[in-house]
């Protein structure tokens, strides 16, 4: 056996151009999978950080506020409902906010936004608020009084945009139906990505948010965030909130709560598929060429080692071993080239321009064509360009341990 | 002639009024007596509203004056937090003015369908003037008795062309005193979509009249709004229609 | 000439490595062209959609009302500009509108809306509204006062054909007018233009406003004698810009690239994709030339030396490998966008995508796929096969001229 393989390898470097040209296909069919695959998930993967880094893994709140996201199916924050998420294993951070629906005024004229009350803390670890600050300044402290408004809710505010300074009349109903009516100092603008977003959100402190909202009713809640560390647990994390919480309370996982999100990344996935396999299939092809060709070639070479005593198993094993050898260095290197070109652009993401920007920024992504890069991919295209570059050459092989002698040399 | 002033604040609700029966009375007449005679000058009255919901409930009392259909003022007396914010209605504007922070905002369009005060009604509710005449088409039906009443039941159906959600309204009035007892608004599938029951009738000086009216959006289980009516005064010398203005607003006191 | 004839035999002296190269390069061809063209068809049908059922080719705005939409910002000597309309040859239909921002209420609940006041035939000229009913029937009856809306909206207010809804919409000073009307109609375009677009007749609207046509005209939409694609757009939308603002100082004459800029971006990211996709696919087809052509010169090299050492000179040589080449790949080029072609007209009739995208109508994408050949595409991919096979050759053919007569020999 061991001479076998031994004869597979060193016929496998004999002829160095002809096995090249075998491996080549290998590597590239690597290639341009994974450099495929990482064009496709590195967008896909940045919307679902980003959705993430939004509302959490899972989104704990009042049963049905997902459909309907009122003021009023708001939950009080016990200790004992954060105790208890926390039992679950995995639990990274449960993060609060309290959001409503309230007017805008600026006496010269009035608009209606969706005004997040947030930790900001938290909020900025997750989704970068302080970075979208435009002018004024980021809360230092839960303690902040002021309001963060959006750019161009800011513009129709007519909200001066270099000073930012002014207060503005908060109006509307809170939690319970109390009325809400107050100023509060302007203390920012923030360009948010999305288009939409920029022009009906706004910011205060989540402390803030439950005295404004909620003056009877402590510790008032829309949703609860929960960020777990290993995403693999989601299912279990959720299985388990929904099984001790009661029925008053919905656990969502973030695909269900960004269903749009969900049909998106099935709908990509579907055409990775379909694409890939047509990779695969050319590719496989010039593959099956090749190695019928070097085995056509070697046809003298097979019937005489056959003649000089070498069973017609042996002979196919030693082909076959070949196969396996070039399949085996030919996706090493294929990685290898990968990893570096897929390594480079991981780093430092293409900048889109302005078209491809904009369809980027209404998804609320970055404006870069970002590169995915994690070992699992590389592991699954490499398993499966192997075993197609080693299932192809079985017929070739099996052809060739068949010569003989009479129909070779007449 | 007694008017209830609740016909101005909650302009959806029924209109009553003491009368005397005649026989021979027409469904049109019937509501016409009610409706006709709360077209008083004035009225000065004094109520506690109460929002109930399957968790919680939560109670305000306020203070009213109105001067014909088109003119009222609300005053918050309670809560504290609420207390002194101001609504004026001045024909199919909202205004609230908010002592706090010493604002008046007309309340926008956008906001209309929105809840006043997290009650059962709508801000649109508040300011739009139903004329019942004038929108349906009305029958009697059998007499029936409601809560002790021997009432009138007469039957509403919208006309193809009024700006009314209801299909059908079905209402009960008292024959003797001329006051609403029931209401039920009806959709078009022929389904009771919301309810109003007077209830605890009473003298408020020499009116008859309903101490409390429940509405009851019935889609929404343990959802009601409760008005009890307080006190109430009409035809007084010192409301004029200057009193109901933007400025006045601001200074009015209870 | 003759080198023609020598390579074209050449290529098919070994059968089965030319067929093997050829399978391969029908499948990347073919498939270019077929999944290019459903891809496409996926995109432009979503951009397509937006453009005939609610944005058009041009739309006219008085500038204020597109920041605020106030139905006080109306387009003056409206009857000057709808006769400048009508009679300018570029422009096929247009429609005007009254534009406002309502509240739509049932018995169940209340939902804020963009009402538009059009005329029935006007519209049903220009927009897709017609053919968008699902249920009831377009604006045209007379008697009752009828109102069109989305099946998103009809579900959120839970109401039904012939359901009554009361529809109150801002005046010019602010408050609001209060109208019945009869549901009569429920379309399904997109969920969020179903959500938020109700359609009544312009002479109830103004019954409504109080007002007349000639001071509420707050849109006229437009389609050109052009296709929304074609260049000319602009043109026309720039000589509509100049001629119309003698009429009305502040009117602004946008096309639909300016009024969504993301659709077009997604109109130019579908032809885009294409692209990348069939160049992924060429690249590994024409490895697979390189390689096969490769081999073969690398088999014939006792061949090639011996028609060198009898006197065909290098030059040939080179020509003939680079035909060779170029044959197979137009050979496999032509089959491949023959069967795309074929593959293409018999899914004309659509392919249905609802089982595995069943969300994809809520973000305005058609469920049902009318794959479509573009012609530009074609040629761009025969041009691009063509090229790959020079660039394929190349190689070899550098390889093939390099054997000297007797190193060949010798082997």
């Amino acid at each position: 056996m061991n001479s076998i393989v031994l004869i597979a390898w060193r016929n496998l470097w004999r002829n160095k151009r002809r096995s090249w040209t075998t491996m080549a296909s290998v590597i590239l069919a690597v290639i341009l999978a994974l450099i495929y695959y990482s064009l496709k998930q590195g967008p896909i993967n940045l919307l679902i950080d980003n959705t993430i880094n939004r509302i959490g893994h899972i989104t704990v709140a009042k049963s049905g506020y997902h459909d309907n996201q009122s003021i009023n199916s708001s939950i009080p924050v016990s200790k004992e409902l954060l105790d208890t998420i926390y039992t679950e294993n995995s639990i990274e951070n449960i993060v609060t906010k309290l959001q409503n629906y309230l007017l805008l005024s600026t006496g010269e004229r009035t608009k209606i936004s969706f005004i997040n009350g947030v930790n900001p803390t938290d909020e900025d670890n997750q989704t970068v608020l302080s970075e979208k600050v435009i002018c004024g300044a980021y809360f230092t402290s839960e303690s902040d009084i002021g309001i963060l408004i959006a750019e161009d809710l800011a513009q129709y505010l007519r909200i001066d945009r270099v000073s930012c300074e002014g207060e503005v009349v908060l109006y509307g109903s809170g939690y319970q139906g109390i009325s809400v009516a107050l100023t509060l100092p302007i203390r920012g603008i923030v360009k948010m990505p999305s288009p939409e977003e920029n022009k009906i959100s706004s910011y205060i402190t989540l402390t803030n948010a439950q005295e404004i909202f909620s003056p009877y009713v402590p510790n008032l809640a829309s949703t609860l965030s929960v960020y777990i560390e290993d995403d693999s647990q989601i299912d279990i994390v959720q299985r388990g909130i929904i099984a001790q919480l009661s029925d008053q309370y919905e656990a969502l996982k973030w695909n269900q709560v960004n269903e749009e999100l969900e049909q998106q990344i099935l709908a990509e996935q579907v055409a990775y598929i379909v694409i890939v396999s047509i990779i695969y299939l050319i590719v496989g092809l010039g593959m099956f060429g090749s190695v019928l060709m070097n085995i056509l070639e070697r046809r003298k070479e097979i019937v005489i080692m056959h003649s000089l005593g070498m069973s017609r198993s042996n002979i196919f094993a030693s082909l076959m071993a070949e196969s396996i050898f070039s399949g085996l260095v030919g996706v090493s290197i294929g990685m290898f080239i990968s990893f570096i070109f897929l390594g480079y652009f991981y780093l430092n993401p293409i900048p889109l321009s302005d078209g491809l920007a904009l369809v980027m920024e209404s998804y609320n992504l970055e404006p870069f064509l970002f590169f995915e890069l994690n070992p699992y991919m590389f592991i699954k295209e490499a398993l499966t360009v192997f075993s197609i570059s080693v299932v192809i050459s079985i017929y070739p092989i099996w052809y060739a341990s068949k010569f003989n002698y009479s129909n070779t040399f007449h | 002639m007694k008017k209830i002033v609740l016909s101005y604040i909650f302009s959806f609700l029924f209109i009553s009024a003491n009368g005397i029966a005649s026989e021979d009375i027409t469904p049109i007449e019937v509501l016409n007596r009610s409706y006709d005679n709360q077209l008083g000058k004035n009225s000065i009255s004094e109520l506690k509203m109460t929002i109930v919901r399957p968790q919680w409930q939560r109670e305000l009392t306020l203070k009213s004056w109105s001067y014909g259909r088109d003119y009222y003022l609300i005053y918050i007396l309670s809560p504290a937090r609420d207390k002194g914010q101001v609504f004026l209605k001045r024909e199919n504007n909202l205004w609230n003015w908010i002592p706090n922070i010493n604002r008046s905002i007309k309340i926008p369009s956008s906001m209309m369908s929105g809840s006043w005060m997290g009650s059962d009604f709508s801000n649109n509710d508040l300011v739009r003037e139903r004329t019942y005449v004038n929108d349906y088409n009305s029958k009697f039906l059998d007499d029936e008795t409601k809560q002790g009443f021997d009432s009138y039941k007469i039957e509403l159906i919208a006309k193809e062309t009024a700006p009314v959600i209801w299909s059908k309204i079905e209402v009960w009035v008292d024959k003797e005193h001329f006051n609403v007892v029931q209401a039920d608004f009806f959709n078009e599938d022929n389904e009771v979509i919301s309810r109003q029951e007077m209830s605890d009738f009473k003298y408020f000086s020499d009116s008859f009249l309903p101490g409390i009216v429940t509405i009851t959006p019935l889609k929404d289980e343990g959802h009601s709004t409760v008005i009890e009516t307080i006190n109430i005064e009409f035809d007084l010398d010192d409301i004029d229609e200057e009193m109901f203005s933007i400025q006045r607003m601001k200074n009015i006191r209870p | 000439m003759i080198i023609v004839k020598v390579a074209w035999r050449n290529i098919w002296r070994n059968k089965t490595r030319s067929i093997l190269i050829l399978v391969s390069l029908v499948i990347g061809v073919s498939f270019s062209v077929f999944f290019e063209g459903m891809m496409r068809a996926l995109m432009l049908q979503r951009v397509t959609k937006s453009i005939e059922n609610d944005i058009s080719h041009i739309q006219i705005h008085n500038k204020n009302f597109l920041e605020e939409d106030d139905i006080s910002y109306s387009i003056e000597n409206i009857n000057t500009i709808e006769f400048f309309l009508e009679n300018s040859p570029d422009i096929s239909t247009y429609s005007s509108r009254i534009k406002i921002s309502g509240i739509i209420s049932s018995t169940d609940s209340s939902s804020g809306v963009v009402a538009y006041g059009i005329d029935a035939k006007q519209e049903s000229q220009l927009t897709g509204i017609k053919n968008m009913l699902i249920l009831g029937n377009y604006l045209d009856n007379q008697g009752v006062i009828p109102i069109l809306v989305g099946k998103k909206l009809s579900e959120n207010l839970n109401v039904k054909l012939n359901s009554r809804v009361v529809l109150g919409v801002v005046k010019a000073d602010g408050s609001v007018a209060y109208g019945a009307f009869k549901v009569y109609g429920i379309f399904n375009n997109q969920e969020l233009f179903d959500a938020t677009h109700v359609f009544i007749k312009q002479s109830d609207m103004l019954d409504l406003l109080e007002t007349t046509r000639e001071e509420s005209i707050s849109e006229i939409a437009l389609k050109t004698n052009t296709s929304y694609s074609n260049e000319n757009i602009q043109i026309i939308q720039q000589k509509l810009q100049d001629e119309l603002s003698s009429y009305d100082s502040d009117i602004i004459v946008r096309s639909w690239d300016v009024i969504s800029p993301l659709l077009k971006t997604n109109f130019d990211f579908s032809n885009l994709m294409g692209i990348i996709f069939a160049w992924v696919i060429l690249i590994g087809v024409i490895f697979g030339i390189l390689n096969t052509m490769m081999i073969s010169v690398m088999e014939r090299t006792k061949e090639i030396g011996m028609l060198m050492s009898i006197g065909m000179t290098s030059l040939n040589v080179f020509k003939m490998i680079m035909l060779e080449s170029i044959f197979l790949s137009l050979t496999g080029g032509l089959i491949g966008i023959v069967i795309g072609w074929i593959l293409i007209i018999i899914s004309a009739n659509g392919i249905n995508l609802e089982p595995i995208a069943s969300g994809m109508t809520a973000v305005g994408y058609d469920y049902i796929i009318y794959p479509e050949l573009s012609f530009n595409f074609l040629i761009n991919i025969a041009f691009t096969v063509i090229v790959m096979a020079i660039l394929a050759a190349i190689l070899p053919a550098k390889r093939a001229i390099n054997f000297s007569p007797a190193e060949a020999m010798r082997l």
